[in-house]
Parts: structure tokens; sequence; C-alpha cells
């Protein structure tokens, strides 16, 4: 795996930025937020759940999220690790 | 791609009517365009510019939006574009240089705010990476230096003369240790690899001296690119931010009170520099102290003398402004082709 990123800035949208780590160093999930009062814990859930389905163990993910609905990241972060691992 | 009728496109920064048109909507918002960048974006209603950014490595500049265009997202336009053209190069970090008073638009994309310089000017960062943990890997990297005052100096050292090294020594004589940083902006006649050699085989035996990379933080493209513009205009306002970077985060984060520097009757970017730390670091505790030039031969030891000699061939004076490590790496044959860059730069840096 490699660094990649998919997503915006725009309103309604989150851009996903994923940095691969050494084994063992866990998932890291950095989130920015305009709603992150409200919804940071559901983002960060979303995100979670994603990368265990995919079977990502070591990867450090930071989100800038612009008020996207939970397909919107969901989309996002499958684009974000499939150019991840394509890059590879 | 359109949406909303906007069009996005980048500029073809090697025709000059492309350009022109963005430089003439830049002076619209007193922004000069700088040649520098390596890539150009301008959104287009119809045939109408409506908005533009660069990007120059990792920094993000020259954003501005058309005054009848704002609040329509925009910005968050332009700045996505600009960052997924620097994912495709690898580059997955990004600072905005920015006005204060614009600085909350960024913020509002993500960007964290490192320091800013009333009324001048605003540094910001968002990606992969941070002020604060580049802190803890220099905390990390001093921590086994002896308890007690330690004072630090931002060193070009292009290359390495026995000026710095009295001032360094000094330094080290007047503190319980020292830190040295050496500018690892790579735009200087020396090579920012053999810079930092020079360095620390020039203090090697000063044990309670430390010498590490400047990082991006200090002195660089992103706090500092009028030192490598030379924009006199914007010069006061990089120089006060990059006192405020380094009063805010790199001496707490070196556990250090003093800065020393040596005096600069030469050149009027350092000498601003100079001012602006005076300026700033105080109101962070920090304590500066300008020491004077060494002499040698009632002439002020200094780098631009070394190189101007360079383009004299005068060894037998070189040989009295540079420590043996210095001489040696500049009459090593390694080295020819730094020196023949040298002699045929015309470059003061």
């Amino acid at each position: 795996m490699k660094t990649a990123q998919a997503g915006t800035l725009e309103s309604s949208d989150i851009m996903i930025t994923l940095s691969p780590q050494e084994p063992g160093d866990g998932v890291k999930i950095d989130i920015d937020s305009n709603v992150l009062h409200q919804y940071g814990e559901a983002i960060q859930a979303v995100i979670a759940s994603t990368l265990a389905e995919a079977g990502v163990k070591d990867v450090w993910v930071k989100a800038v999220d612009r008020g996207a609905l939970d397909y919107t990241i969901k989309a996002r972060l499958l684009t974000a690790l499939d150019r991840a691992r394509r890059a590879a | 791609m359109s949406w909303h009728g906007f069009e996005e496109r980048s500029i073809d920064l090697a025709r000059a009517d492309e350009v022109e048109a963005v430089r003439a909507f830049l002076a619209r918002f007193d922004l000069s365009f700088d040649a520098s960048v390596d890539y150009t974006v301008a959104l287009y209603q119809g045939r109408t510019m409506v908005a533009t950014g660069s990007m120059a490595g990792e920094v993000l500049r020259n954003i501005a939006v058309a005054a009848d265009m704002q609040g329509e997202g925009l910005t968050a336009r332009v700045v996505s574009h600009l960052i997924q053209e620097a994912g495709a190069r690898g580059i997955f970090h990004h600072f905005i240089y920015t006005k204060p008073d614009a600085a909350h638009l960024f913020s509002a994309l993500g960007f964290k705010e490192i320091a800013r310089a009333e009324p001048y000017a605003a540094l910001l960062e968002s990606g992969l990476g941070s002020i604060a943990e580049h802190c803890k890997m220099l905390a990390a990297q001093v921590a086994d230096l002896p308890p007690g005052p330690r004072a630090v100096l931002v060193v070009n050292c292009n290359p390495f003369t026995l000026g710095h090294r009295a001032v360094i020594e000094k330094a080290a004589r007047e503190n319980a240790s020292v830190v040295v940083l050496v500018v690892e902006e790579d735009r200087s006649l020396f090579p920012y690899a053999d810079r930092l050699r020079l360095v620390k085989e020039g203090v090697a035996d000063l044990t309670n001296v430390r010498v590490l990379p400047g990082g991006k933080y200090v002195i660089s493209a992103a706090t500092f690119p009028a030192y490598f513009t030379r924009g006199e205009e914007i010069t006061k306002a990089q120089t006060r931010l990059d006192a405020e970077v380094f009063g805010r985060h790199i001496a707490p984060a070196l556990g250090a009170t003093r800065r020393y520097v040596g005096s600069e009757p030469y050149c009027a970017v350092t000498a601003t520099y100079n001012d602006a730390m005076l300026a700033v670091l105080p109101r962070y505790g920090i304590e500066m102290l300008v020491m004077p030039r060494i002499e040698v031969e009632a002439a002020p030891v200094s780098a631009s003398r070394v190189r101007e000699l360079i383009r004299q061939d005068g060894w037998d004076e070189i040989a009295k402004l540079v420590p043996e490590t210095t001489y040696r790496y500049l009459r090593a044959p390694e080295t020819a082709a730094v020196i023949e860059r040298i002699k045929t730069s015309q470059s003061r840096h």
C-alpha cells in the first residue's frame, strides 16, 4: 500500500487521505469536520467499520469532512483504499 | 470538468497569455503572481476567470475568488483541485500562506493555523503530518542534552566558516547546551547535505552542541519564501511569521530560551530577519543575542566572501576564513562540480 487520497473539500463531501503504517501500529483515524460536535463519532464509526470490512489493519486515516453523508464517506474511503492498493 | 456552470482549467505556465490572465486577475486582489509556482488552476464561468490558485511544492498560494462569486464554494473547489494535483505528485502535506483576515476561509477546509504575524500574514497547514508531531520529534532529539540554559542557532552555512564557528563556540561556552538547526531548503550554492555535514564536522569537538536538520518549519519555502524570492515588500511579513513559528513552537520544543545570531552588515534580508526576531522573540520569553562578526585582517568573515574568493581562486585567503574541515571539502575532487557551479553563478546565495 502507498499513501493515497480521494474526495474533495466541497460542501457535503469528505476528503480522505490514507497512509499505510507499520504492521502492529493499528488504525489511527484523525477527523476534522464542520459537524464534528454532532457527528464526529458517527463518522469515526463508518470509517472504522469500512476499514474492518476491507481487512485493513495498520493505517493512518486523515479525514476532512464537510458534512458528507454516510454513503459518501464510505465511497470516498473505498476509492482511497483502492488507489492505495493499486499504487503499491 | 464542469459543475454549477464553472469550468476548471489548469494554466499552461509556458504560455505568456495564460500567465498574464492570471496575473491580471490576481492584481485585483493586490496579489502578485510568482513565476516560481509549479502548477496553477483557474475556474471560469463562460470565458470569465472567477477564481484561481497555485502551488509550489507543498505550499498553496495565490488563491483568489472574484468578489461577486464569494460564498459559492469556489475556494473549496480551488483548494480541492490543488490538493488532488499535489496528491498525484506524491505530496500529502500542504501549507497555505495568506492574509490573517482570510485565514478562516481555510480553517473551514480543515487547515490548522500554525502562526500569524498581524497584520501581515498567517500560515496554516493540512494533510499528513503537523507542526505538533514535528515538535515531538525535535524534543526527542535533544532529550539527552545536559539540563540548564539552552541556546539555538539557525544557520545556512553556505559554507561553514570560522565566523559560524565563533558564534557557536561562544553559545556553547555561555550555555549548558546548544542546538544548531541547519536550513534544509536546498536553494543555496552548496547543497544541503554538504552544508549539514560541514557544520557537524566543524563543531564535532564541542560536546554540548547538537546539530540537527532545520525541517520545514524553520526558514523554509513555507515560512519564509522572501528569503529565496527577494520580494522586498513582503520580507517584513515573512521574517515576522518565521519568528512567530520559532517562538511559539520550535524554541519550546527544544527547551531553548536563547537564540544567537551573527550581526549582518551585508544582507538586507538577513538584517530584516534579525530585526523581526528582536521584535517577536522576547514576547515568547526568548532572549536574542547578536554577536558581532569576527574579523580576519580587518575584514569580517562571511560565507559570501568565501564564495567570492572561490570565483577568484583565492585559496590562500579562503584558508584563513574557514576551518580545516571546510577547506578540505572545498579542495576535494568530489566537490569540483559544486565549485564549478559557484564560479559560473551570479547568485549571491
